[in-house]
């Protein structure tokens, strides 16, 4: 079982979050061709180590956040708020 | 403003039942919070800091921008409920406010800062209360609950009893507050009653 | 004689209670404190069970839960439970157990022809035996392979028993309660950390219980005995005893299980059995101990041969002598232990058989103060005797094994040497090395936080267990933060080096060829190990695969470095060259029952209930689960009353009069803000800008592959401020969506919004009287001028504050009316109570169900994923001059063209006959030949009252333009064939003026 520290409420289990996909995907503009659309809906890489995914904090407070894992080792080196603009948690501890 | 009077009686999720508790143990009590009032109080972008002053000012309860931080005066509770989030909890009865003043003042207090949004019907509050609270709690949620993370004055939104829930912890006997929306109520009951039976004869 | 094999003092039983228990059928005593093992030995019960594929005869080999033979059924009828290990079970008053894997009695096992055809069952002998012919393998050979090779029979009723799961945080956990762990859990409480401590045993202490030391001049057992109380005395630590550790697991999640009940007949009131604890601490110490390994000689199976180590515990744990007249087998001092404690409590120790040509001095003259017998360079090469071992066959190690020394016995207490416990450490994700000095796997480097001090990391000396365990815990406790001020480590009185010399194989006598096990719970011989090799299964992983080898359900513990030093023998190589298996969890075997903890039945999961859900019981409503919800389905309003009739009634009620269904679980969103607008407009494919405030509008959202994802009303109540009603599946889906979507992409949208879905009870109110039974109730102007169609507004409901919304989905006249929850009930009798002279009907979802059929509604059936806009018929709601979700996936060619399923109507007719959800449309008088011919399928389907035939919804390939053709409906299952005719889905009021009305 992972245990994913989330920017405001804390380490968590993992069965308080949903996994949301790949991260490092940008989506395309409005105006971007066909083509760039239908990588960003359906191609991945699927990358054995360091990786960034969306995680949500459903069972929880609610936020996506961006979470730094090693898909090998399931080390998690860093999770952060997906938004710049939900105001920061200034967890105690 | 409604007549109270004129109002039907609430009916609570949970099954009736003939006595005031639904655990009641010599060292444990599950009790439900009957007929709160519970608003969510949500700010636009960029407004947090203010929505949690004009919450505190309406109220005279700090209203914490910080995580887990709940809040609370003899009959009203302030707790963090999110990131841009708050939830407001109240017992009428204790206030003697009358139905749908609580909302009013957070509308008025909060107007074009935030989201004002009417829960009361939609949570069901349980107080589990007495020394065994915390041990019972363990079987039902993973967070640490221990006076050394967790305490009177904090709360947490999580899984209990695979359920999401709010845990607002109110004093160190301890008694904690749960919130559980109201579909859930009775699983929810069934789950944490069923977590006390082990202490029914300490 | 009971009992006859009781010391007459000692042990940590309590002879003043006696217990009585029956096995096999037979009633025995034994003292509290005895396990069940132990209470056999002191009745001088050896033979205990039949081997898993030569059904020979086995006795009980070890102490502790690494035991591979004295395997049985414990309880009776419900709590059965097989497999167990006897040496595990605490005996308890009326305790029932029975052997397993013999017929027809353990005395007597017929398929004990096994042992006579073992060159048939070798290494692989399910790869090679039963390979042919394939028909062969599901008719003959697995009928007989399972009654043969079983183990013990499950119980059939369901476990009365309550299972659950706990979780507990620490800054130090500690594994094991043995010197090493208990001088840990000291030495990190003692900085005031928050420890747990942990152990499989009733009695912390470990091997301290089972041996004589002394630690600050008492008895080991003393100072466990105190040390344990000094833990639990301090509020810092939590002593968990009987609970086992079995997994660790990713980011420091470590799983136990612990025995609460198991020690009793059964639970005490509101106990439960058995309990599985997630603990979570910031740093493990690992104080796992050892276990020893038997010796590989002929016969090494028979009852009468245990572990040197096993054998002493019998003695000074339960004070049991498990033999009269003892042979001491090792390749290392701490046997000698065994032959002196047995010796002192009067057992008869004709000989210490010591492979090694100079066995430490001092324990040799200590031995020949006591008059025991010491073999040097010698080893048995073969135990002889039927169900309990008579003698053993001595043969030099040096190779001369043509003279055998026959020295009678029934007792070989023997000692391979020891290995640690690494099973945790591996499972932690770290790879165990071995050390040459113990011949054994010793702790590699940490992948996680945690360590491994006394003999689970390979220090066997007492002291060192002390003083690893004691650094062990003040470090772990510092690393989580805590500083202690440095106390030394209790002291224990000096004793004897550890040294051992390797023996992994004895000679046999005369060189003949014996059976010589080394995994005796999957019956594995060092034979078939090289036959593997021999074949070409040398690796270790093969080997396992190949043998079965540690496969059972004692994961080898006693056996799996007997085997890779064999293994590495036949390839000539070093055995870190070998390699090592991976350890995985359980550690031992975990009940079921434990990992499904409470939520089981009823409790599997939690399920959702409306404010109407009693009144709905009350009428007798049948209820459909919802995903969790429950919902009416149907009132049946009398016995015997059928679901077809009673939709049938339940629809007419609707078209023809008034009737009110419960729609609480469609999802509700609250959405708020500047941008509200803006964001609705991405999510659907529709526009919202131009909505006015008191209007609700139909919406669809699409995925970004394009296809629909999800349907619904979206109404504005004020400038910036909106009310979402999602479906009823995809309401948990939809705010996750939108929260994603304004969280990661859109985060400067001014926009807010949460889920109220439980807030309202949402009661529509159908059919042509809707409007006048309204009327009786709301205090607004219903009218059609006042309160057109897709018209929203805050009302009363008598004296309950409501939405109205004038919104159908049945397509007839209608009304949505949301109540706060807690009013629902009596919103809904009010509504009820105002209908009662126009006679208002209530329906259920399948009435629902039949009512949108006949409207032509998309619902979850047709949105499957696999459909765009244009293939539902709803393209004309796309605003493509906008940006939203879906958008440019949706105008893929393909998408576009020819050839897509698009939902069509479809009649059967054939009178009478309903269609069938799934059935494929085919071209007339075609049969279903392959699914290539298939040109769609049927979605939904329902009888029409209103057109009195079957209808459905179905996805058939350019439907929209292929209204009027006739097809096959076939459903090949049931050979089933129905002429339909395709139309429009939408087969009654296609012009919509019954909802305006």
């Amino acid at each position: 079982m992972l245990r994913i520290e989330c920017p405001w409420c804390g380490v968590r289990n993992e069965d308080e979050f949903s996994y949301g996909g790949d991260a490092t995907v940008e989506r395309p503009a409005d105006d971007a061709s066909q083509d760039d659309w239908y990588h960003y809906a359906y191609t991945r890489d699927n990358p054995a180590g360091p990786h960034r995914e969306y995680w949500h904090h459903v069972n929880g407070c609610r936020a996506w956040i961006v979470v730094e894992r090693d898909t090998v080792t399931h080390e998690v080196f860093s999770t952060a708020p997906a938004s710049p603009n939900l105001p920061a948690g200034n967890r105690e501890g | 403003m409604p007549d109270q009077n004129s109002l039907p009686p609430r009916v609570s999720p949970l099954l009736p039942r003939s006595g005031d508790h639904i655990v009641d143990y010599s060292n444990l009590r599950l009790t439900e919070r009957k007929a709160l009032t519970a608003i969510q109080v949500l700010s636009f972008k960029g407004k947090n800091e203010a929505v949690a002053g004009a919450i505190g000012t309406a109220l005279g309860i700090e209203c914490s921008t910080q995580p887990g931080i709940s809040n609370a005066n003899e009959h009203t509770q302030v707790s963090w409920n999110g990131p841009n989030s708050w939830m407001v909890v109240a017992s009428d009865e204790e206030s003697g406010r009358a139905p749908g003043e609580l909302l009013k003042l957070l509308q008025d207090a909060v107007g074009e800062l935030g989201a004002v949004v009417d829960q009361s019907h939609g949570r069901c509050g349980l107080r589990l209360s007495g020394s065994r609270a915390r041990q019972v709690m363990a079987k039902n949620t993973a967070i640490d609950l221990h006076p050394r993370a967790f305490g009177p004055g904090r709360c947490a939104l999580t899984s209990v009893a695979h359920m999401n829930a709010t845990i607002v912890q109110v004093d160190d006997t301890p008694t904690y507050d749960l919130f559980v929306i109201r579909s859930m109520a009775r699983s929810f009951a069934h789950a944490i009653e069923h977590a006390c039976r082990e202490f029914a004869n300490d | 004689m009971a009992q006859q094999f009781r010391t007459s003092s000692g042990g940590h039983i309590d002879r003043g209670r006696v217990i009585s228990f029956t096995f096999d059928g037979k009633s025995y005593q034994g003292y509290e404190g005895d396990t069940l093992a132990s209470a056999l030995l002191a009745n001088g019960v050896h033979l205990v069970g039949r081997s898993f594929k030569y059904h020979r005869p086995r006795g009980i080999q070890t102490a502790g839960s690494e035991e591979p033979n004295a395997i049985v059924e414990l309880r009776s009828g419900p709590r059965k439970e097989p497999n167990t290990r006897a040496t595990t079970i605490e005996l308890f008053d009326g305790l029932v157990a029975n052997s397993q894997n013999r017929w027809p009695s353990l005395d007597f096992d017929v398929m004990a022809i096994n042992n006579l055809f073992s060159p048939l069952l070798s290494a692989g002998f399910y790869y090679k035996t039963f390979m042919w012919p394939a028909s062969f393998w599901t008719n003959v050979y697995e009928h007989v392979i399972r009654r043969a090779a079983g183990l013990g029979t499950a119980a059939t009723e369901p476990d009365p028993d309550h299972y659950e799961q706990c979780h507990e945080h620490c800054d130090v956990l500690v594994v094991g309660a043995g010197p090493a762990g208990l001088s840990a859990a000291l030495a990190a409480a003692r900085t005031d950390a928050r420890v747990i401590i942990v152990d499989e045993h009733p009695t912390l202490g470990g091997s301290l219980n089972r041996d004589n030391y002394t630690i600050d001049g008492k008895h080991g057992s003393e100072w466990a005995a105190e040390t344990a109380a000094e833990l639990a005395a301090m509020d810092n630590v939590h002593v968990f005893s009987r609970t086992t550790v079995f997994g660790y697991y990713d980011h420091n999640v470590i799983g136990a299980v612990e025995k609460v009940s198991d020690h009793l007949p059964v639970p005490p009131a509101g106990h439960p059995r058995q309990r599985m604890w997630l603990f979570y601490p910031q740093r493990v110490i690992l104080a796992t101990g050892a276990t020893e390994r038997p010796l590989v000689f002929g016969n090494n199976d028979k009852p009468g041969i245990m572990l040197a180590s096993a054998a002493r515990s019998y003695v000074n744990a339960y004070g049991v002598k498990p033999g009269k007249r003892v042979i001491v087998a090792t390749n290392n001092n701490d046997a000698y232990r065994t032959a002196i404690d047995l010796h002192r409590a009067g057992i008869f120790v004709t000989a210490v058989v010591d492979s090694r040509a100079h066995p430490d001095a001092p324990l040799a003259d200590e031995l020949k103060k006591l008059s025991i017998r010491l073999l040097t360079g010698s080893a048995v090469g073969a135990a002889e005797g039927g169900k309990r071992v008579k003698y053993a066959q001595i043969v030099t190690t040096q190779g001369d094994t043509l003279d055998p020394v026959r020295i009678d016995c029934d007792l070989i207490a023997c000692s391979g040497g020891w290995n640690p416990n690494v099973h945790l450490h591996s499972q932690s994700g770290a790879k165990p090395v071995y050390d040459d000095s113990i011949l054994s796997f010793v702790p590699g480097e940490s992948r996680q936080a945690e360590v491994s001090a006394g003999a689970a990391n390979g220090s066997f000396a007492l002291q060192d267990c002390l003083d690893q365990g004691n650094a062990a815990g003040a470090e772990g406790a510092n690393m989580a933060g805590f500083e202690g001020k440095e106390v030394k480590a209790a002291k224990a009185e000096d004793e004897g080096v550890y040294a051992l010399e390797a023996l992994w194989i004895a000679p046999t006598p005369y060189n003949k060829s014996y059976k010589q096990f080394i995994d005796q719970q999957n019956d594995v011989k060092a034979s078939d190990v090289e036959l593997a090799s021999q074949e070409g299964y040398d690796s270790v992983e093969l080997l396992k695969r190949y043998t079965t080898q540690g496969m059972a359900t004692d994961q080898g513990k006693t056996s799996n470095v007997n085997a890779l030093a064999i293994l590495a023998c036949q390839r000539g190589e070093p055995i870190p060259q070998v390699g090592i298996t991976t350890f995985r969890p359980p550690y031992v075997p975990v009940a079921m029952g434990v990992f499904a903890g409470h939520t089981v039945g009823n409790d599997f999961m939690p399920v959702r209930r409306t404010a109407i859900h009693d009144w709905n019981e009350k009428q007798g409503a049948v209820f459909i689960e919802a995903g969790l919800w429950l919902r009416a389905r149907y009132f049946p309003q009398y016995p015997g009353d059928t679901l077809y009739n009673c939709y049938v009634r339940e629809t007419e009620a609707t078209r023809n009069n008034v009737a009110l269904v419960d729609v609480t679980t469609l999802g509700k969103i609250d959405i708020q803000g500047p941008d509200a607008p803006e964001f609705l407009n991405r999510l659907y494919i529709n526009n919202w800008l131009k909505l006015p405030v008191g209007k609700a509008r139909y919406g669809i959202m699409l995925r970004e592959d394009g296809m629909v994802y999800d349907d619904g009303t979206t109404s504005r109540l004020g400038e910036n401020h909106f009310f979402m009603t999602t479906t009823t599946a995809n309401a948990a889906g939809v705010l996750a969506h939108m929260e994603q979507y304004h969280q990661t992409e859109w985060p400067d949208l001014d926009v807010v919004f949460c889920s109220v879905t439980e807030q309202w009870t949402g009661i529509a109110v159908a059919g042509p009287n809707s409007r006048k039974l309204l009327e009786k109730v709301i205090d607004i102007d219903v009218s059609n001028e006042a309160f057109p169609f897709m018209a929203v507004g805050e009302c009363k409901l008598n004296n309950i504050t409501a939405r109205l919304f004038r919104i159908s989905f049945s397509g007839e006249l209608a009304y949505e009316v949301n109540v706060p929850a807690d009013y629902g009930e009596q919103a809904w009798l009010d509504l009820l109570e105002a209908g009662k002279e126009m006679g208002v009907g209530v329906y259920g979802t399948e009435a629902l169900g039949t009512m949108r059929i006949e409207k032509g509604h998309v619902a979850g059936s047709e949105l499957d994923g696999r459909t765009t806009a244009r293939d539902i018929g709803l393209e004309g709601m796309a605003n493509r001059a906008k940006h939203f979700i879906g958008k440019h996936c949706s105008e893929r060619p393909a998408l576009l063209g020819d050839g897509r399923l698009q939902v069509v109507g479809l009649k059967s007719l054939v009178p009478g006959r309903n269609l069938r959800i799934g059935a494929h449309l085919v071209d007339p008088d075609k049969r279903l030949g392959s699914v290539s011919q298939s040109q769609g399928h049927i979605s939904a389907t329902t009888y029409s009252p209103q057109l009195d035939c079957g209808i459905a919804l179905g996805l058939l390939m350019d439907g929209a333009s292929r209204h009027g053709e006739q097809l096959d409906a076939v459903f090949p299952l049931d050979d089933e064939k129905l002429r339909v005719e395709v139309c429009h889905p939408v087969f009654i009021d296609p012009e919509g003026e019954l909802v305006r009305a």
